[in-house]
């Protein structure tokens, strides 16, 4: 970066107290978070690439990323229509309620994940509310993959209706009523012009949410009972592997969520630079 | 076609916009709503065009009710306030939208909708532009697509909101006779709203003056101008000021060196000169009530009255005006 078209700020610091500064941020973001992650692939590949490679293929760790795919794959597409649907009442719409309705969409990051998990366990567990009624339906939804869903699609709810509240607050309603008088349908209107309008910041919704689900622990370890090779996602295979002693295995599985969250870093990245570009 | 508005209603929570509206746009004709802000003016404008409803009364399109008709099915070309071009397409894809999105039975083909596109970026003067996004066009070129955006769906009636109020004064008055111009050549029932008395009295055909939701008076310009039906109306079509307890404008107000005493002889002193532009604005205060008046005399005049500020006037008025309130 050069220095020109930087802004200059005046500063009124000594330059120790600046150099101090920077090297506790510098020193704490490689001790805290590049040390770690550096960690989790240097013991992954301790053992070399075949045992790599054998932890991740194995088949209960297979299963356990086969299932978190696809609770994530019903999860994301879930909370894309919820968000849709959310940040287009809220900002569209004036109506009673329309606060209450901000403030409960935010419940999900307010709340401890295990907390989130318990709800559950508490209305459609054997001892819950509808525990009984589902019983006799032959329906389970505790330890078992519905429940696995339920808590996933709860704790990733806000992500995209957060990020395109803002966006679409910002963008305002004319360009679509101005579609309405040219004679679009209202799926024409959402099509050409909402949502190539929101496309940028609805990705990197997408793209958190994903991350998210791939990678919760709390909600899901209180709902999924963690069955070998049924109800356990990536993050609870890792801890089983862990707590059997098995380091290696466990950081060759950790691995690949290390991965996913330094790829979803990356898009995040473009996506921030995209939103910004589109709400100008 | 004609547009007609009868005994609209509309309230926003406990505010009422619009008390019992009623008025007629006739075929061909250009008509300026014009009011202060908050006056009510966009949301009857967006009535007529479906993107609002009224609480009660009705809207005519020929005489033919359209109160419920759907904004999409009510084939009318409106132009936003600040444009609402499609940011994500080019201008030729902005102008093509109300085209493309048609149903397939009616929707031109691809050939029919690039000639269509053509003539109006030829009408609007910007056919090298074609390629821009909005967001590289100045103001006046976004207006003008927006325009013709509005256009190419052959509107039955032409809706625009404060068509110049975002632009700088010389653009404004050059898009103001362009604007007049292209009205004659394509004579579709339009209506603009606007805040600027000069404007709607230099382009409309008609003019509504509107304030606190109600219609104070429709007509044309000379006719609302010279017989104004009450205070309001005469304030907001040029500046007025009170003289002896009546309304009279700043340039009728006559002053004079000749202060000799006489029965209806009022003296004052000169107490502000504004002599920038073609009319010279003196401000006056009485001496025997001490009240301030404003007047208007022509930069000739000025000379020959030669006036100082301090100076020992007598004024009087050449037409005033008294309203029953």
């Amino acid at each position: 970066m050069s220095a020109v078209g930087r802004k200059r700020v005046p500063r009124t610091e000594a330059r120790w107290v600046r150099w101090v500064l920077i090297s506790l941020a510098v020193g704490l973001t490689i001790f805290f978070i590049v040390l770690p992650l550096a960690a989790v692939f240097i013991q992954a590949f301790d053992k070399g690439w075949a045992v790599w490679q054998a932890a991740v293929t194995e088949e209960n760790a297979r299963k356990a990323i086969f299932l978190s795919l696809m609770v994530t794959g019903i999860a994301v597409p879930l909370n894309v229509v919820f968000g849709l649907a959310a940040a287009w009442a809220i900002t569209r719409f004036q109506f009673k309620g329309r606060n209450l309705l901000l403030t409960l969409i935010d419940i999900p990051f307010g709340v401890s994940p295990v907390v989130s998990g318990l709800i559950f366990v508490l209305v459609f567990g054997a001892q819950g509310w509808l525990g009984p009624w589902l019983a006799d339906r032959d329906i389970q939804i505790i330890f078992a993959v519905p429940g696995i869903v339920l808590a996933t699609v709860f704790v990733t709810f806000p992500f995209v209706a957060r990020e395109l509240i803002p966006l679409m607050q910002s963008q305002g309603s004319e360009e679509e009523e101005a579609a309405i008088v040219l004679g679009a349908t209202a799926w024409q209107m959402f099509r050409r012009v909402t949502l190539p309008n929101i496309k940028w910041g609805l990705l990197y919704g997408v793209v958190l949410c994903t991350a998210r689900s791939l990678g919760e622990f709390g909600a899901v370890s209180v709902v999924s009972g963690h069955i070998r090779g049924l109800t356990n996602t990536i993050p609870l295979h890792v801890e089983i592997l862990y707590n059997e002693y098995n380091y290696t295995a466990a950081f060759a599985v950790a691995s690949l969520l290390s991965v996913v969250a330094v790829v979803t870093l990356l898009l995040k990245k473009v996506l921030e630079w995209k939103t910004r570009e589109a709400r100008t | 076609m004609s547009i007609e508005v009868r005994n609209i209603r509309k309230t926003f929570g406990s505010f009422e916009v619009l008390r019992d509206v009623s008025l007629r746009v006739e075929d061909g004709e250009l008509f300026a709503l014009l009011g202060p802000s908050g006056s009510g003016k966009t949301s009857l404008l967006r009535i007529i065009a479906g993107l609002e409803y009224p609480d009660s009364g009705t809207i005519h399109f020929n005489e033919e009710d359209a109160t419920k008709a759907a904004a999409r099915e009510r084939q009318v070309g409106f132009v936003f306030q600040h444009y609402a071009l499609f940011r994500h397409m080019t201008v030729f894809e902005n102008i093509a939208f109300g085209l493309r999105v048609r149903p397939r039975e009616t929707r031109p083909n691809e050939h029919t909708i690039r000639e269509k596109v053509g003539k109006l970026l030829k009408l609007i003067q910007l056919t090298p532009l074609g390629d821009r996004f909005p967001s590289q066009l100045s103001g006046g070129q976004r207006q003008r697509v927006a325009l013709a955006r509005a256009l190419a769906v052959e509107p039955r009636v032409l809706l625009l909101d404060e068509p110049f109020g975002a632009l700088d004064a010389r653009v404004r008055k050059e898009l103001r006779r362009w604007l007049r111009n292209l009205h004659d050549e394509l004579h579709v029932a339009s209506v603009f709203v606007t805040h600027d008395q000069e404007e709607a009295l230099e382009v409309a055909d008609r003019v509504a003056i509107m304030q606190h939701g109600r219609i104070e008076q429709t007509g044309a310009p000379a006719e609302v101008y010279d017989s104004p039906a009450n205070a309001f109306v005469y304030g907001f079509l040029g500046d007025m000021t009170l003289f002896n307890g009546e309304f009279v404008r700043p340039h009728d107000i006559e002053i004079s060196r000749d202060t000799g005493p006489g029965p209806t002889a009022v003296f004052a002193t000169v107490n502000f000169i504004g002599d920038a532009g073609g009319l010279v604005r003196i401000e006056v205060r009485r001496e025997d009530t001490g009240e301030e008046i404003q007047a208007e005399i022509t930069r000739e005049r000025y000379r020959e009255l030669a006036l100082r500020v301090g100076d020992y006037v007598s004024i009087a008025a050449r037409h005033s005006r008294v309203f029953s309130s």
